[in-house]
C-alpha cells in the first residue's frame, strides 16, 4: 500500500498542473492504478488482473476532510469467518474391514454359520463430492466413487457351486477343502448426510450406497492348487446398501448392510452382505 | 484522579454515536459488552478500550457508525461481494495525542463486533494489535 501511496505523491503534482478533472493511468505487470482528481477530492483505483479478468482490490478518495480506503480482500483483519468454512466430504482414501454373509440385514449373529465363515473387503476413494447444507457448514449431502474387493469365506468343506440347471448352492465336497471363497469386484457410489465438528474433529455421516459389482468368482484350495469353481453364481450386479462412518480427523470406523440379496434369491440362497471395519484418510 | 480521568475518557466518546451503541445495547440480550480503561493490551496501552458483541441489532447499529463514518478523518473498510464486512474509523481527536478508533466487522444475520479503542497508538500500531497472531 505504501508503494501506491508514494506512487500516489508522485503523480498529484502532475495532476495539479493539468486541467482538472485529470485521469492518469499507470499499468505495472498485472496492475493498473487510475487516479482522478476531481473538485479537491483525488480518486485512486487498484485493479488487478488475474489473467481472466480485471478486478477492483482497492479504492481510495482523499480530502482535506476525510481519507477513505477501502479493500476489496483483507489486508488487516485476518478473514476467519466461519461461514466462509470449507466443507469437505470425510470419506477414507483406503479402507479395511470384515465382510460377512447374512440370512438378512442387520442380523445380529449369524445364522449362516457354519458355512460361512469371516470374510474380508478393502477398498479405495476415488473422488469425492460434497455440497453444503448450512451456512455454518457444517452439515452436507456428500457421495463418493469407491472400488471395493469383497472375499467371503466358507467354512469346512463347503464350495458354493452351479449346477446344470442354473441353480447356485453350497455343496459339501468330499476332498479336504482348505479354503472356499466367493469374490467379487465392486464399484460403489454412495451418497450420504454428514455432520462435522460437532466435537472438534469427529464427523459422523449415514446414507445409502449403490454398488455395481462383476468379476465374480468362486473358488476353493485343494492339494495346495487353486480352482475355480465357477464364475456364474447368479450374483445381482446391481445392490442397495445403507452404511455410515464415524470418525476423527483421518481415522475412522465404517459399517454397512446390504438392503437386497448378494444373489439372485430365485436361483441361489438369501444371502445379505454386512460389513464393519476401519478407514483411514490420508 | 483515576475517576476524573475516566470521566474525562467517557465524556471523550459523547460526542460519537457509537457511545449510544454501547450505552442502548451493552445490556440488551444476546449482547456482551466489555470496558476496559487504562488497560495493556497485547503490549499498547490504551484509554479506553470498550467492544460489543451481538447477535441481533445489526441493522439499528450499522445506522449509527454511519453517521459516524461520516465525520471520521479516517475510513479503512474491508468490502466482500460489495457488502462492508469490517474496518475501522478513526475520528478527530478531542485530546491532543489521543486517537480515537472504532473498529467493526459484521457477522452473519444480525450479528457483529463494535469496538471502540482511545489511546495514542498510531493507525500502524492499530494494524498491527488487529493482525498479531492469536
Amino acid at each position: 500500500m505504501k508503494k501506491y501511496l508514494l506512487l500516489l505523491a508522485a503523480v498529484i503534482p502532475a495532476t495539479l498542473w493539468a486541467a482538472e478533472p485529470v485521469d492518469t493511468i499507470i499499468t505495472k505487470t498485472n496492475k493498473k492504478v487510475i487516479v482522478t482528481d476531481t473538485a479537491g477530492t483525488t480518486k485512486v483505483k487498484v485493479l488487478e488482473n488475474d489473467g481472466k479478468e480485471e478486478k477492483m482490490t482497492f479504492e481510495g478518495h482523499y480530502s482535506d476532510q476525510q481519507d477513505v480506503e477501502q479493500y476489496f480482500f483483507s489486508p488487516f483483519i485476518p478473514n476467519k469467518k466461519k461461514g466462509n468454512r470449507y466443507f469437505e466430504a470425510s470419506y477414507p482414501s483406503v479402507f479395511l474391514g470384515f465382510n460377512n454373509l447374512e440370512s438378512h440385514c442387520l442380523s445380529s449373529m449369524n445364522d449362516l454359520a457354519p458355512n460361512v465363515s469371516s470374510s474380508s473387503e478393502w477398498g479405495i476413494t476415488i473422488t469425492t463430492f460434497s455440497f453444503p447444507l448450512d451456512k455454518m457448514k457444517d452439515f452436507g449431502i456428500t457421495a463418493a466413487a469407491q472400488i471395493k474387493n469383497v472375499h467371503n469365506y466358507f467354512s469346512g468343506n463347503h464350495i458354493l457351486t452351479t449346477d446344470d440347471n442354473g441353480q447356485t448352492y453350497l455343496k459339501e465336497d468330499t476332498r479336504d477343502i482348505q479354503k472356499s471363497y466367493l469374490s467379487y469386484w465392486a464399484f460403489k457410489v454412495p451418497v450420504m448426510l454428514e455432520g462435522q465438528r460437532m466435537i472438534g474433529k469427529l464427523f459422523m455421516s449415514i446414507g445409502f450406497s449403490l454398488e455395481l459389482r462383476s468379476g465374480e468368482h468362486s473358488r476353493y484350495k485343494t492339494d495346495g492348487h487353486k480352482h475355480t469353481e465357477t464364475t456364474d453364481v447368479n450374483l445381482n450386479h446391481v445392490g442397495l446398501n445403507v452404511e455410515s462412518y464415524i470418525g476423527y480427523d483421518g481415522f475412522m470406523i465404517y459399517c454397512n448392510c446390504g438392503l437386497t440379496p448378494l444373489l439372485n434369491t430365485h436361483n441361489a440362497p438369501k444371502y445379505y452382505t454386512g460389513s464393519i471395519g476401519v478407514a483411514f484418510k490420508l | 484522579m483515576a475517576m476524573l480521568l475516566s470521566a474525562s475518557t467517557v465524556l471523550a466518546q459523547a460526542d460519537l454515536q457509537v457511545g449510544r451503541v454501547f450505552d442502548l445495547y451493552g445490556h440488551s440480550k444476546g449482547c456482551k459488552m466489555v470496558e476496559l480503561h487504562h488497560s495493556s493490551f497485547r503490549g499498547y496501552e490504551l484509554d479506553v478500550y470498550k467492544s460489543l458483541i451481538y447477535r441481533q441489532y445489526g441493522n439499528a447499529i450499522e445506522n449509527y457508525l454511519k453517521t459516524d463514518r461520516k465525520n471520521a478523518r479516517k475510513v479503512r473498510e474491508i468490502v466482500e461481494d460489495g457488502v462492508i464486512t469490517s474496518g475501522y474509523y478513526m475520528m478527530k481527536q478531542t485530546r491532543q495525542g489521543i486517537n480515537r478508533y472504532i473498529l467493526f466487522r459484521n457477522g452473519s444475520g444480525q450479528s457483529g463486533t463494535v469496538v471502540y479503542i482511545e489511546g495514542a497508538l498510531s493507525p500502524d500500531e492499530l494494524m498491527k494489535l488487529c493482525t498479531v497472531n492469536k
